[in-house]
């Protein structure tokens, strides 16, 4: 005893080692497994219905099976708040709802009617969900958008994850990410972008699913109306059947597919062009489409890539001739100043470009091979393209007094007391500010 | 009495003048004074810099009379105990803030079901251990392992480059506002107060404090990164961010397929939670020996150990509790423990004759 005593004396850090393995062991062999418990939600769909809001989760369920494939399946659950749906989910689904592995959260265009800020409000408390979640939008329900989702993935394994890794990555000019939707929506602007997911019918460059019965919403006539109207019909669908029901209206895709009339016909596509909406004060304010997306792709030397087409040229090496640029690279150099107490934003804008391809005629084929090429008229064009995408894009983003670019913040950053001055003498808010600014744009072109 | 080397002295610096800076505090002070708490911790890390170099006077002056008899010889014992005595409770509620917000990062971070019970149980174990070894044991375990947690450090603040979003708009509060930010979170401050306390256990001479300051300064910029990092990254966003080291590089979902890079920053965050309350607790019962003369440490682990278990169970104290209460009372308490008692250590310098080092 004495030498246990001693031992203990000596190394009582031994001791405690003992005791927290004795503290753990017992409680590791009684505790079932996390995939016992937990369903491990990759998504989630917010959408408004008569009930309140209706949440929709795409969640990995883990079963034993030989092929490697990852199941996937889409619930939902209507409450009159958001954490009581999760709640309802949770328990119609008889498992914990873990939000650690969610990369997406979706909203529909319905919901964006209203201020999504409280929408969103237990998504940004909820301490699993990453912060790195990417916040999107769609034209129809987030449950249609789920269901067509995991669709996608089982017939062409192309994910959500990888189509908006990319997007971010090569054609969007900001953030979408929960975080960056509320970093706009505190800003003295109050303006934030939401990436925007359509889903649609007929023939356009989109990723199209074979099996659309299966959406709900699609595939019948009433499903044609995508914007909104499409989401409506699934909320009164799925709401006439909560009423027979309870209050908890979970709900597994198949099982809804049955009552959907079948048309195999129509291909419903999803469409990933980097369009973007507009958000201001939490609702949805315009759409950014990809041609206004890429005049302020312009001013952002992150994105790089953009392609541009020029219709007929004629110079010295060709004729009539459709030629296709593609920016290798771009710099941006701004300035923030104000010229007789007006202010005036200038970009000097660098653009590294090489010739990707050539519609022109036999003859100028075999003259010009090289990929720098760039004669003055092309030079002229471009410069010409350029400025008139940013001079749009910024005209759009004034008309909706939008300053998703910044542009306030920078003169403020630049010109405290003299953007101070400014609002004070025009009497506008910082959010009005965009729409007072002189546009300066210099285009330089460099062949690479 | 073995005493600490000047680079043992100079790690415990750093390690306390981490605590409670790298997680909550950005957020808190961002609610206040904006971006500017950056300015606020650059202040008050500068105020801890001054309390270091009083630090050092004072150990010229008596390098071999611990706190409590410097106190004693020029203010009398009343004022010695009762000096003594206010510590004992800045201690306490300082351990249990560090206590306090390492779960509550902790159960974000790593394994929400994790049990209260379980966490006190293996903290307090291991903390109690680490006391129970003594000082030179714990002080070698830090200098091991503080290389490595320095690494982690700047890989987190490398990893949040890849996030950095644009410089904050700095200087938009107003005077008063700054001010009562960091009067309000003072009490996050001032940790270097604790080798003023071991000062009859540390070695110092002239190259040692040097290194001590190296040390020291290196650590305040590392900290400035960080708030600089995390009002860029986040913005008007900040006040939402709790967990700032491992926000900065959670962030951005470009990092995602690389799996739990957050890791890092736990593993960080975790071994100087840990070593912070460690230091802390050996202070305490310390203090806690001189204050009840034929008391020894296992006596003031156990009344430790007791008043936190009866609070923390009781009262089931909480982050949000106890930062309001922070906020309320203990800028106080820091004003007087943090500054006017160093001060009163620098006049008890001026004049008179030095002890001899019989070290």
């Amino acid at each position: 005893m004495k030498k246990i005593k001693d031992s203990i004396k000596r190394t009582p850090m031994l001791l405690s080692l003992v005791l927290i393995l004795f503290c753990f062991f017992p409680t590791a062999i009684i505790t079932p497994s996390e995939s016992a418990v937990n369903a491990i939600v990759t998504a989630v769909g917010l959408d408004k219905n008569d009930q309140g809001y209706e949440v929709t989760l795409m969640t990995f369920l883990s079963h034993p099976n030989q092929s490697y494939s990852e199941q996937y399946e889409v619930f939902s659950s209507s409450a009159p708040s958001i954490s009581e749906a999760f709640e309802n989910a949770s328990l119609q689904i008889g498992k914990n709802i873990s939000l650690f592995h969610t990369h997406t959260a979706i909203v529909s265009e319905k919901l964006l009617e209203d201020d999504i800020a409280s929408s969103l409000d237990y998504l940004g408390r909820v301490a699993s969900l990453p912060q790195s979640c990417v916040l999107i939008s769609t034209n129809v329900t987030s449950k249609q958008f789920l269901e067509f989702i995991q669709e996608l993935d089982k017939e062409s394994d192309i994910n959500l994850e990888d189509l908006l890794f990319y997007t971010s990555n090569y054609a969007l000019w900001k953030y979408t990410t929960i975080n960056s939707f509320y970093e706009g929506y505190y800003s003295p602007v109050k303006s934030s972008v939401l990436g925007h997911l359509v889903i649609t019918e007929g023939d356009i460059n989109g990723i199209p699913i074979e099996n659309a019965e299966k959406v709900v919403g699609f595939g019948d006539q009433e499903g044609q109306n995508n914007q909104n109207s499409g989401g409506e019909n699934s909320s009164e669908e799925q709401q006439s059947k909560n009423a027979s029901e309870t209050q908890n209206s979970t709900s597994k895709n198949e099982q809804t597919s049955e009552q959907q009339p079948n048309s195999n016909s129509k291909q419903i596509q999803i469409i990933n062009d980097g369009s973007s909406l507009l958000i201001k004060n939490g609702k949805m304010q315009a759409h950014l489409t990809k041609e206004l997306l890429r005049g302020l792709n312009w001013l952002n030397s992150a994105t790089t890539g953009e392609v541009i087409a020029l219709e007929n040229v004629t110079d010295e090496k060709f004729e009539n001739a459709k030629l296709i640029y593609k920016v290798q690279n771009q710099q941006i150099l701004e300035r923030f100043e104000f010229e007789n107490d007006i202010p005036v934003y200038t970009a000097n804008i660098k653009l590294f470009v090489s010739l990707l391809e050539a519609d022109a005629s036999k003859e100028d084929m075999l003259q010009s091979k090289e990929t720098a090429y760039i004669s003055e008229r092309v030079r002229q064009f471009i410069e010409k393209k350029v400025k008139n995408e940013i001079n749009n894009s910024i005209e759009f983003l004034s008309t909706q007094k939008c300053d998703t670019l910044g542009v306030y913040e920078k003169f403020y950053k630049a010109n405290r007391k003299q953007t101070k001055e400014f609002l004070q003498t025009k009497d506008i808010e910082p959010e009005e500010f965009l729409e007072n600014v002189v546009f300066k744009v210099i285009v330089s072109l460099f062949p690479v | 009495m073995k005493k600490i080397s000047s680079r043992q002295t100079a790690v415990i610096a750093c390690v306390l003048l981490f605590a409670n800076k790298i997680l909550v505090l950005p957020s808190l002070l961002y609610e206040y004074a904006k971006a500017d708490g950056l300015f606020v911790v650059f202040l008050l890390l500068i105020a801890e810099i001054l309390l270091l170099l009083i630090f050092f006077r004072l150990k010229h002056k008596y390098p071999n009379s611990n706190f409590y008899e410097i106190i004693k010889k020029n203010m009398g014992v009343f004022l010695a105990k009762l000096s003594l005595f206010l510590i004992l409770l800045y201690l306490f509620y300082k351990i249990l803030l560090v206590y306090i917000v390492s779960y509550m990062y902790f159960r974000v971070q790593v394994y929400l079901n994790a049990g209260f019970y379980i966490f006190v149980l293996v903290f307090l174990l291991v903390c109690n251990s680490c006391v129970m070894r003594g000082l030179r044991s714990l002080s070698r375990c830090m200098e091991f392992f503080f290389t490595f947690i320095i690494i982690c450090f700047v890989f987190c603040l490398l990893l949040s480059i890849a996030n950095f979003n644009q410089f904050p708009i700095f200087f938009d509060t107003n005077i008063l506002k700054f001010v009562e930010s960091g009067f309000r979170y003072i009490f996050c401050f001032g940790d270097i107060l604790l080798l003023f306390l071991l000062i009859d256990r540390i070695e110092l001479d002239k190259k040692g404090e040097k290194q001590i300051l190296v040390y020291v300064l290196t650590t305040m910029v590392l900290i400035l990164i960080l708030y600089l990092m995390f009002y860029s990254i986040f913005n008007y966003t900040s006040f939402v961010h709790k967990n700032a080291i491992s926000d900065i590089i959670t962030f951005s979902y470009r990092f995602t397929d690389l799996g739990r890079l957050d890791m890092v920053a736990i593993i960080t965050v975790m071994f100087l939670s840990l070593f912070q309350i460690s230091i802390a607790l050996y202070v305490f019962c310390d203090c806690f020996i001189k204050l009840f003369p034929p008391l020894n440490k296992v006596y003031g682990l156990i009344t430790f150990d007791l008043l936190f278990l009866t609070l923390i169970f009781i009262s089931s104290i909480d982050y949000l509790r106890i930062t309001y209460f922070g906020t309320l009372v203990m800028p106080f308490f820091a004003i007087i423990l943090q500054y006017i008692l160093p001060i009163l250590c620098l006049l008890f310098t001026i004049g008179g004759k030095h002890e001899k080092n019989k070290g």
